[in-house]
């Protein structure tokens, strides 16, 4: 089977998120199995999840001949890129005002990587849903 | 902006795929043509406007 550069990349995708999300959530289990371990498996579901539907859309679009990527996606991926930055920015905030709260800073980090990331998951497909250049 | 694709595609009976395909965008970037909620560069309204063989500004209607 040959394999596709959309291919390729969804795969290469799906490896980089997996392997953030599961070392994080391996991590936060690891320290703590109660509820914030529960919590982790949840988010790491729902990303597999996510990503499976995402996997999917792309090879039927390619098999119908429809570009997986066009003018439109990238923007939204530069644009989602750029407020994740800043919503992201926030909870370094939060963590360096409150992380002394925490018995443990590696986990606070651990969350801080999971949060970002589900912040910029949810930037994207906010975006993408809303996308208008005039509300720039 | 308001544009005729959605008018111009059903005159020659091409559905949103067929056209995406022919422009070399996704299918979902000509839904949102559709409903006016996303301006395209000037090469896909080009190109658009090229499928339909009309001028550009017979398809993307500006206020």
């Amino acid at each position: 089977m040959k394999l596709t550069k959309s291919a390729l990349r969804g795969v290469l995708e799906f490896v980089l998120y997996l392997s953030v999300f599961g070392a994080t959530t391996v991590f936060i289990v690891g320290k703590d199995p109660s509820a914030m371990g529960v919590m982790s498996i949840g988010f790491f579901v729902l990303l597999l999840l996510m990503i499976a539907t995402q996997l999917l859309k792309r090879h039927k679009d390619t098999q119908t001949g429809v570009p997986d990527e066009d003018e439109r996606s990238t923007l939204i991926k530069y644009k989602a890129g750029y407020y994740s930055f800043f919503a992201s920015g926030y909870v370094w905030i939060f963590i360096g005002l409150f992380g002394g709260r925490f018995s443990d800073v590696s986990v606070v980090v651990a969350s801080g990587i999971m949060v970002s990331l589900v912040l910029s998951i949810g930037v994207k497909s906010y975006i993408t849903a809303h996308y208008h250049e005039d509300q720039d | 902006m308001k544009t005729r694709i959605k008018e111009l595609r059903a005159v020659l009976g091409i559905t949103q795929v067929e056209l995406a395909k022919h422009v070399g965008v996704r299918r979902e970037t000509i839904v949102f043509l559709e409903k006016g909620k996303y301006n395209p560069s000037l090469q896909l309204a080009y190109s658009i406007a090229k499928t339909f063989d009309l001028p550009i500004e017979e398809v993307f209607i500006f206020f």
